[in-house]
């Protein structure tokens, strides 16, 4: 297989792996957990913690 | 394309801080699409903010493993980092568009590469951003961001009108506070002399994105056949880089510079002829 279609092909598969993750992620109450941490005011990030 | 690039960069900005007025009533804009990632270094505590830091979202997670690896928010990294690689610095990320705002301004250039200090940032994704969170978080039982505590100068951005629009969080201000207004000022004063000095030495998100820049989706294409090695390309890389011999580099943020200065069009971005 040359170098362009190894390269596409690992592409595809990351692109597949990340929506596999998102999906899994957005199911099991991670997005709700995500928007609850940025809508907490992180200190941290400030400087102030 | 330089101008397409920027009409982009000032976009995406404003898309991802819409809510400007915030910004002098020293609150934070809260709701749902606090859920959402944004692909670029940008505070989910700006008060102007409407998504997620990926890299703050990340370092939260791995601060507080014990409820499991949020997979929604590595999918998403993931995801930039597939299609885009290192795309989303050169053209979806307003600390990058900050600092080259800055080095337009009229003052003596330092052109070096400081090629090892590039790798300043793997060391900051490896020990700020994945190492202190998980082992300090053990430790102490509680969420520990490092880079976000003691480095981030894109939420001390964030900070800076939080603190001087709110009295509470002003009382709060202390010693890190200085330290990170310290960090914010170094880098912003080194911008105008170097090329985007925090994206080529210190962001963790920028070596993310820069280890996929080979495989990501959008790459950029170099022609052997028609190129004559005039060397037009790499004169014009604002990365100090040569794109003949060192095509999609990690540091290769695809602004495409190189691209339009080519005479033989031997660059392009890949999908494009
Ligand atoms: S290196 Fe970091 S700060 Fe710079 S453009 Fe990329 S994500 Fe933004
Ligand atoms: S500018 Fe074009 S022709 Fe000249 S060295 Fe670079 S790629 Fe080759
Ligand atoms: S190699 Fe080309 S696209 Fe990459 S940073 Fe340099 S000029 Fe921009």
């Amino acid at each position: 297989m040359d170098k362009k279609k190894t390269l596409n092909l690992l592409t595809l598969i990351l692109l597949i792996i990340s929506i596999i993750l998102i999906s899994v992620g957005t199911f099991t109450g991670k997005v709700k957990e995500t928007e609850r941490k940025g809508n907490a005011l992180c200190l941290e990030c400030i400087g102030l913690g | 394309m330089d101008k397409r690039r920027k009409i982009t960069q000032f976009i995406t900005t404003l898309v991802y801080n819409p809510f400007l007025t915030n910004l002098f009533k020293g609150k934070l804009h809260t709701g749902r699409s606090k859920g959402v990632c944004v692909p670029g270094l940008n505070c989910y505590s700006c008060p102007a903010a409407a998504g997620s830091c990926p890299l703050g979202s990340l370092q939260q997670n791995l601060g507080n493993l014990k409820k499991g690896v949020n997979t929604y928010v590595v999918g998403s990294l993931l995801l930039f980092a597939a299609l885009f690689g290192r795309f989303v610095c050169g053209w979806l990320c307003p600390f990058g568009l900050l600092q080259e705002l800055l080095y337009k301004i009229p003052f003596p250039k330092c052109v070096k590469r400081f090629k090892y200090l590039g790798w300043l940032k793997y060391v900051m994704l490896v020990v700020f951003v994945i190492a202190l969170p998980i082992v300090i978080s053990i430790e102490k039982g509680m969420g520990y961001p490092a880079f976000c505590k003691y480095i981030c100068p894109q939420g001390t951005i964030g900070g800076l009108f939080l603190v001087g629009f709110n009295e509470t969080l002003r009382s709060q201000a202390h010693l890190t506070f200085i330290l990170k207004f310290v960090i914010l000022i170094g880098i912003l004063l080194c911008s105008a002399s170097i090329f985007r000095p925090f994206c080529r030495f210190i962001c963790p998100l920028g070596a993310i994105y820069g280890l996929f820049n080979k495989i990501a989706l959008i790459r950029i294409k170099h022609d052997k056949t028609t190129c004559t090695n005039c060397g037009a390309c790499s004169r014009a890389c604002p990365m100090r880089l040569n794109p003949v011999t060192e095509c999609n580099h990690a540091d290769c943020i695809r602004c495409g510079k190189c691209i339009s200065k080519c005479p033989e069009r031997s660059l392009s971005f890949t999908g494009k002829k």
